[in-house]
């Protein structure tokens, strides 16, 4: 079936599911229904190690969120309609979702690949600021410490803090004129770094559907870029994101779906936010029909994803989808740490590690101090998550659970400080477009550190 | 005098067990003995809220267990303590404050203010919660309609942040600066941000934003 068909049958759903309140939904359909397939499935993790390897628990996860999503439905919050989906439905989703796609042009093209759990084949490394507010003077120059990473085979915008020195406002034509200041200043900094073909995953700066619709056309983000699309947490979608699909979809572009379900919130415990994760992605690809799916499941007090709880979940996640389906798969490194601090790199170990390990196609990161302090992020952190996801390909999960113990035991007690470091200014020489000697030698250090631990990095 | 951290130990545990009728039930049982409903609202019924309240900042309990043990807390005060009390004509308020929560226009993110909408209600405030995606003059229409002593704003993105701004000047354009407080919260606020704008306080989480709101209304802390 064509895609414009399939999503023509989802906007029919949209207008004709069962009317619902949102509040029942939260409680009835997502926390209960959450409880429910938990105490059916027998789902209940190791607490003595990180990654699960347990693939009878891995696979009755993988039978839950489906058990789940079919139960739960997707919400669509202006409608305040149940969009629906049966079990044939979700297969034949499964089915028609992409296994390997060319991403980016020319020389930066890239292919993405399914991958296995403990496959030898290195996952693809995404990497940029993801979101954190640039200032417009340095936007250019953060920007290109990523491009010119050779590691990176796909780069994350930061969000602009400001636009020809107005605050931005979400539903407003500052909105437009923002996605493409985004897109311009992206692509002088792609040019500085000789990297144009490079895949860039936008609009980072599309709050609503405006932002999206603008500046995924002519002389803006290309079909070859990745379009995002979210999913609301938990499980809820609307006309402004269903109009950026739709967008993408008639562009044919490379779309990714992300949903961040939150650790603690209604899905409970690391068990619920894995049923999450997977049954959001298996429904952004039956609303959204996403070329790929991420996610960044979030700490609810600390805003990061590099808790214990959360990286069994992943692990879970990415394990279940490589051994059930061909879905392509990624997770974001988002520590507590910032830029120049040594518990930064220690988070990328852990979470870069589990990603790689457990089969995830992609390995993204560093959304730096979780993305929320000004100008917080560089390019050697996205280096060095990359060369960790690189180098744990091929690992067993017992060896890998091994580094990632060490890792957390590196940066779990300075978590609660969130020492977000120094600003990309103080951290880079940026004359010469590279690291400060210090920065680089806490970055050797660390690499050095890990190698003896068993992490075979080059 | 009856035990009353005997009592808060148990209501906090009945607020969280299968039964949803357990706690009230318990509490009924329990205003027949020796101890009066003024002082079960003050020594038993709050402290034990926000026990509850604490242990969802421990994470031994996650939002589905705080969402009942609201709803649980609600119908204790709703059907229990509310009737003894006008019965009594006690003057005792059994709200420590009323407070309008919305997340600002153009963010639609709902469960970082959802928790702590909750955290709010087990601590005792009337929480009046507009949802996501909120313009700035429907905000304060609403805090003028209910008398609000707070408003809380949350926002997750920069984009949305300008419009906690609006409402600042919304309230001080039409005079309304001593009638309530403004709080705001969400990952990317920080304290310089807040004074920026004028805000009166914020908070950097759920547990926080409870204590925030305390200092707000010059209540102390629950012990």
């Amino acid at each position: 079936m064509q895609k414009i068909d399939r999503l023509l049958k989802v906007i029919d759903k949209v207008y004709s599911g069962p009317i619902v309140n949102e509040k029942e939904f939260d409680h009835q359909n997502v926390a209960a229904g959450v409880a429910r397939v938990i105490e059916k499935y027998q789902i209940a993790f190791n607490k003595e190690q990180i990654i699960q390897s347990d693939d009878k628990l891995i696979d009755r996860v993988w039978e839950a969120a489906i058990d789940f999503l079919v139960g739960c439905g997707i919400y669509h919050t202006d409608t305040q309609r149940l969009i629906k989906f049966s079990r044939q439905e979700i297969k034949a989703a499964l089915t028609a979702a992409p296994s390997d796609v060319t991403i980016g042009l020319g020389a930066d093209a890239r292919q993405f690949k399914t991958r296995q759990v403990e496959d030898p084949r290195p996952p693809l490394v995404g990497g940029g600021p993801i979101g954190t507010p640039l200032s417009e003077d340095q936007y250019v120059p953060i920007m290109q410490s990523y491009f010119q990473e050779p590691i990176l085979d796909i780069v994350v915008p930061g969000t602009l803090a400001t636009s020809y020195g107005r605050q931005v406002r979400a539903r407003s034509p500052l909105e437009v004129i923002a996605s493409w200041q985004e897109v311009d200043l992206v692509q002088e900094a792609a040019a500085k770094a000789d990297r144009t073909g490079l895949s860039v995953m936008g609009v980072e700066m599309a709050m609503s559907d405006l932002g999206h619709l603008s500046a995924i056309s002519r002389g803006g983000y290309r079909p070859e870029d990745t379009h995002i699309v979210a999913l609301i947490s938990e499980m809820k979608t609307n006309n402004d994101l269903l109009n950026k699909a739709a967008h993408s979809l008639r562009q044919e572009g490379v779309i990714l779906g992300f949903y961040n379900p939150i650790l603690g919130g209604l899905g409970g415990g690391a068990e619920g936010v894995a049923v999450l994760i997977l049954a959001g992605w298996l429904a952004m690809h039956l609303i959204y029909l996403p070329t790929s799916v991420e996610s960044c499941p979030t700490h609810p007090f600390l805003s990061n994803s590099t808790t214990p709880d959360i990286m069994r979940a992943i692990s879970v996640v990415g394990a279940a989808v490589s051994r059930n389906s061909h879905l392509l798969s990624e997770f974001m490194t988002s520590p507590v740490s910032g830029p120049g601090t040594e518990s930064l790199l220690f988070e990328c170990v852990a979470m870069a590690t589990v990603v790689s390990a457990c089969g995830a196609s992609r390995a993204l990161g560093v959304r730096s101090g979780v993305g929320v302090v000004e100008n917080h992020c560089t390019g050697l952190e996205t280096r060095f998550n990359g060369e960790v996801a690189h180098a744990a390909a091929g690992l067993s999960r017992t060896q890998a659970d091994e580094i990632v113990r060490q890792a957390i035991e590196q940066y779990k007690p300075v978590m609660d400080q969130k020492p977000v470091g120094i600003p990309f200014s103080a951290a880079y020489d940026t004359e010469i477009m590279q690291p400060t000697r210090a920065w680089l030698d806490t970055y050797e250090q660390v690499k050095g550190e890990v190698i003896n631990w068993g992490l075979p990095m080059e | 005098m009856a035990d009353v951290e005997k009592l808060q130990g148990e209501l906090s545990e009945l607020l969280l067990v299968e039964d949803p009728d357990a706690g009230l039930a318990w509490a009924e049982e329990t205003l027949k003995g020796d101890i009066g409903v003024t002082d079960f609202f003050n020594l038993v019924f709050t402290p034990a809220m926000a026990a509850v309240g604490d242990k969802f900042g421990r994470m031994e309990i996650f939002l589905p267990e705080l969402m009942d043990a609201a709803d649980r807390a609600k119908r204790i005060s709703e059907e229990v303590l509310q009737p003894m009390m006008a019965a009594s004509d006690s003057d005792q308020e059994l709200i420590r404050g009323k407070i309008v929560m919305a997340s600002v226009k153009g963010d639609l993110h709902d469960i970082g203010k959802n928790m702590v909408v909750l955290m709010l209600r087990v601590n005792g405030f009337e929480v009046f919660d507009m949802g996501v995606d909120v313009a700035p003059r429907d905000i304060l229409d609403k805090a003028k309609e209910v008398e609000a002593d707070i408003v809380g704003l949350s926002s997750l993105m920069t984009t949305s942040m300008p419009y906690m701004k609006e409402c600042v000047e919304l309230r001080n354009g039409f005079g309304l600066k001593g009638n309530f407080s403004v709080i705001v919260g969400g990952a990317p606020i920080t304290a310089e941000y807040t004074a920026e704008i004028g805000a009166d306080s914020f908070g950097k989480n759920a547990v926080e934003a409870v204590e925030r709101c305390l200092a707000l209304l010059d209540r102390p802390a629950i012990e």
